[in-house]
């Protein structure tokens, strides 16, 4: 292999395949980055076994080829370097670096000794989106997937594809986030209804590396999603065992409706979470229809309480809540005003835009 | 015939000396990333089929070891001749821990509620609500909840199936999983139980034959101590479902696994039924569960209310048992509806208010169904056509649906006798008098009868 390669494009291929290197202490291998050629571009990939990324960028190829590399180290190289141009060029397993003033030879291991990394074949039929789309309708549900490992088939993104519909869905069970994307922003290629759960590892990475503005093809097939781009290439494992059936989750009537300025809601409750000591709790209160209170308070820190006014329809009622979660749906739009629709203080609160979009988030509140 | 399951040991005893030989030929690190969790899930025909764990192992196996494995393969088992390799998530480890990973969370307080649905345990299914504890035994249901308790205490050997039925809303749901909570909690999650919807059993079984993995749904549904289906009725009409149910029944069966089914009618109402499963299912403990008396009515509406903690004044509760007779998540509802008010005004509830709002909600089935909706309803339920109903042969099978078709018009949409009449074969007024006639005075002292119309009137509604 013998490419010129312009650092900022070499840094680019890094920093996107950098989080997904396996540590799996078995398989040293995994700790290394591929970087081969194809079809006149160079390709970096590293995995973990569970999901691969594949960064693809441009260079000069002046002779195919192929070799792993340990990342930290090619890494480290690559960040202090000052030159644009770089020479590459692998001699037996090694992998020669040059600039106009500097030269290193890292040792490096066969590409063969490499996983393979898998495809998805014979699949012919693919979901189309841009990354933009995509990337909103994650970004806004990703945050309420269940973090642990207690249970798995909760621990990702939903990718639930239908004739007439494509959602994404995530929960921990305390609260949920679901996202239809408008019928215009995607193309289903798909003949056979799909139901994925994608980790949230994997869909972590498919926001941190996918373009802002570039087409991006989803294939599935029975154990693997695949996101797919002119610049990058993300397989990963789908998570076994079905996503708990939801819709029955979803609150199908509410007594009291709040409309309330976002950002002051949002500011209401970060000043409130400086007083909600360990329990992490707030109380979101309604009164006279006018005025939306929050308030907590700690028996070791003191209390506060903010009001902000609102459009109110419904009985007053008084819910306690956990103040992150409840920031996360809040934040998870941007609409000037938010919804809230209430239902007491026991069952579900649901946060929507006035305007009924494509987007909602469900809210457990805290027993009183 | 069916082929019987093959001996799992049999063919982990193959790969076990299988891999031992690899071991010796693959370096360390190798052999554990690569054949650890790796399972030979059969060797029929020649061919043996290999699992692992994820799709990086499989592309890596197949292409670095093929010839090695079949050569082991070979050495022990001489027919095999080639070798399929598949991945199976569920084999990789699934490593329980409370990883934070990047995310600053603090600990959920302890009183975050979660959502009830989602307490779902997901390798039964059974939901942990349903306990046998808090079912409320009556009259009306006291031999389902008998036989119950047998099977609880002798699993697989008692009553096999118990097949229990009854209308909607009655405490079905409650009572087979509660069972199936109750075996696990006395055996330590030991037994293995399984409670599936007839739908999703439906679909599996569709899904399973579309993609060719009939194998799939031996796996999930034979493997278990003790299988509870719900609403069976579903199957009717389902060829290949129920096929592929006649064969995991006997697999169960006959290694006296339990089988515990509900239904809203019994075995011999539930239309195109085969005939087998009809016979198997008659061939165990068939009981049903009636409407609550009074008495069970209120100690109901009791209990639910203990459970939310909040009181009511008993002549409230005295009403709403005396007003809902039908259907104990009808009562749920009122109470839901009670507490509400309650807890909106700050005030104990007063009887005339109470009131109000109970009747609000018993008045409130109207039924949006047509008359020749209702005509048709009452047809299938019968197993004749709409023609033959308002047709004009007097014989029985044909006289006594054409009466309840009456009824059910008057009851449910009040339309007039002449209509009525006129709807149903354009027949005299008096005739419709004297069927509604008929059909009220035995529903009160037939109780089949009044189980057909309520069934009926389900069917109906289902419609709107």
């Amino acid at each position: 292999m013998k490419i010129i390669i312009l650092k900022s494009n070499f840094k680019s291929g890094l920093d996107a395949v950098g989080k997904t290197l396996g540590v799996n202490t078995n398989l040293p291998i995994l700790s290394n980055v591929l970087i081969q050629t194809e079809n006149n571009k160079i390709k970096f990939s590293t995995t973990n076994l569970e999901v691969a990324v594949t960064k693809i960028v441009s260079g000069k190829i002046i002779e195919d080829g192929s070799l792993t590399i340990p990342f930290s180290l090619l890494s480290n190289i690559i960040n202090n370097i000052n030159t644009e141009r770089i020479n590459l060029e692998s001699k037996d397993n090694n992998l020669v670096i040059k600039t106009d003033n500097y030269e290193a030879t890292i040792q490096g291991i066969d590409k063969n000794e490499y996983p393979i990394i898998p495809t998805i074949e014979g699949e012919k039929e693919t979901l189309d989106v841009k990354t933009s789309f995509l990337k909103d309708g994650l970004s806004k549900t990703i945050v309420a997937a269940e973090v642990s490992d207690l249970r798995p088939e909760i621990s990702g993104v939903l990718f639930w594809i239908e004739q007439k519909s494509f959602r994404l869905v995530a929960t921990d069970s305390f609260r949920l986030s679901e996202y239809t994307f408008p019928s215009g922003q995607y193309k289903n290629g798909f003949s056979e209804e799909k139901k994925v759960t994608v980790p949230m590892r994997t869909a972590q990475e498919v926001l941190r590396i996918a373009g802002e503005d570039e087409d991006l093809k989803i294939s599935v097939d029975e154990t693997q999603i695949l996101f797919a781009t002119e610049s990058m290439e993300i397989i990963s494992r789908t998570i076994e065992g079905d996503f708990p059936d939801y819709q029955s989750i979803i609150p199908k009537e509410h007594d009291t409706r709040v409309i309330v300025d976002r950002e002051e809601l949002i500011n209401g409750v970060k000043l409130a979470s400086s007083f909600s000591g360990r329990g992490s709790e707030l109380t979101l209160k309604t009164k006279n229809q006018k005025v939306v209170e929050i308030h907590s308070s700690d028996s070791s820190l003191g209390g506060n309480k903010y009001l902000i006014s609102a459009k109110i329809e419904g009985p007053d009622t008084d819910i306690i809540y956990n103040w992150q979660f409840l920031l996360d749906g809040l934040k998870s739009d941007s609409s000037k005003e938010v919804l809230l629709e209430l239902n007491g203080e026991e069952k579900p609160t649901t946060i929507k835009t006035p305007s009924g979009s494509s987007h909602f988030y469900i809210l457990m509140p805290i027993r009183p | 015939m069916e082929k019987p399951v093959v001996d799992s040991t049999q063919t982990d005893e193959l790969w076990t000396s299988v891999l031992s030989e690899i071991e010796l030929q693959v370096s360390k690190p190798n052999f554990i990333t690569w054949f650890k969790n790796s399972k030979l899930i059969e060797n029929r025909d020649g061919v043996a089929l290999i699992a692992l764990p994820n799709n990086f192992a499989k592309e890596w196996v197949e292409s670095k070891y093929h010839k090695l494995i079949l050569g082991s393969l070979r050495s022990v088992n001489g027919s095999t001749k080639n070798i399929e390799y598949v991945v199976e998530g569920s084999l990789s480890q699934k490593v329980i821990s409370r990883r934070r990973r990047n995310i600053v969370q603090s600990e959920p307080d302890e009183k975050q509620l979660a959502f009830q649905e989602m307490r779902v345990d997901p390798e039964t299914n059974l939901n942990p609500k349903y306990s046998l504890d808090s079912f409320i035994v009556g009259g009306f249901n006291e031999l389902a909840y008998t036989a119950a308790m047998a099977i609880v205490e002798d699993v697989g050997h008692k009553y096999n199936p118990l097949f229990i039925y009854g209308g909607v809303g009655l405490g079905k749901t409650h009572l087979i999983q509660g069972i199936g909570n109750e075996v696990r909690r006395l055996s330590n999650n030991e037994v293995g139980v399984k409670y599936v919807t007839s739908e999703k059993f439906t679909n599996d079984v569709i899904w399973a034959i579309r993609n060719r993995r009939v194998e799939d749904i031996k796996k999930n549904y034979r493997n278990v101590d003790v299988l509870i289906i719900d609403d069976i009725q579903f199957l009717g009409g389902k060829e290949m479902t129920q096929q592929e149910f006649f064969h995991t029944f006997n697999a169960l069966h006959e290694n006296n696994k339990q089988i515990i089914i509900s239904s809203d009618r019994p075995p011999s109402s539930i239309a195109t039924l085969e005939e087998r499963l009809r016979s198997r299912f008659e061939g165990g403990m068939v009981a049903d569960i009636s409407f609550p008396e009074y008495e069970s009515r209120l100690a109901i509406a009791k209990s639910k209310l203990q459970d939310r903690g909040i009181m009511l004044e008993d002549k409230i509760l005295e009403i709403v048992a005396k007003k809902v007779q039908n259907n104990i998540r009808e009562i749920e509802g009122i109470l839901n509806k009670l507490v509400f008010h309650q807890i909106t005004y700050k005030r104990p509830l007063d009887l005339i208010t109470a009131e109000q709002i109970i009747s609000e909600v018993t008045n409130k089935s109207i039924t949006r169904a047509t008359p020749n909706q209702i005509i048709k309803t009452v047809g299938n339920f019968f197993e004749i056509s709409p023609n033959e109903l308002v047709g004009r042969s007097r014989s029985k099978e044909y006289v006594k649906p054409r009466q309840i078709a009456m009824y059910l018009l008057r009851e449910l949409l009040n339309m007039s006798y002449p209509d009525i009449a006129s709807k149903v074969g354009k027949r005299d007024h008096t005739t419709a008098i004297y069927a509604c006639k008929k059909v009220s005075r035995e529903v009160s002292s037939d109780n089949d009868l009044s189980q057909k119309i309520i069934m009926i009137k389900d069917d109906v509604n289902k419609i709107g």
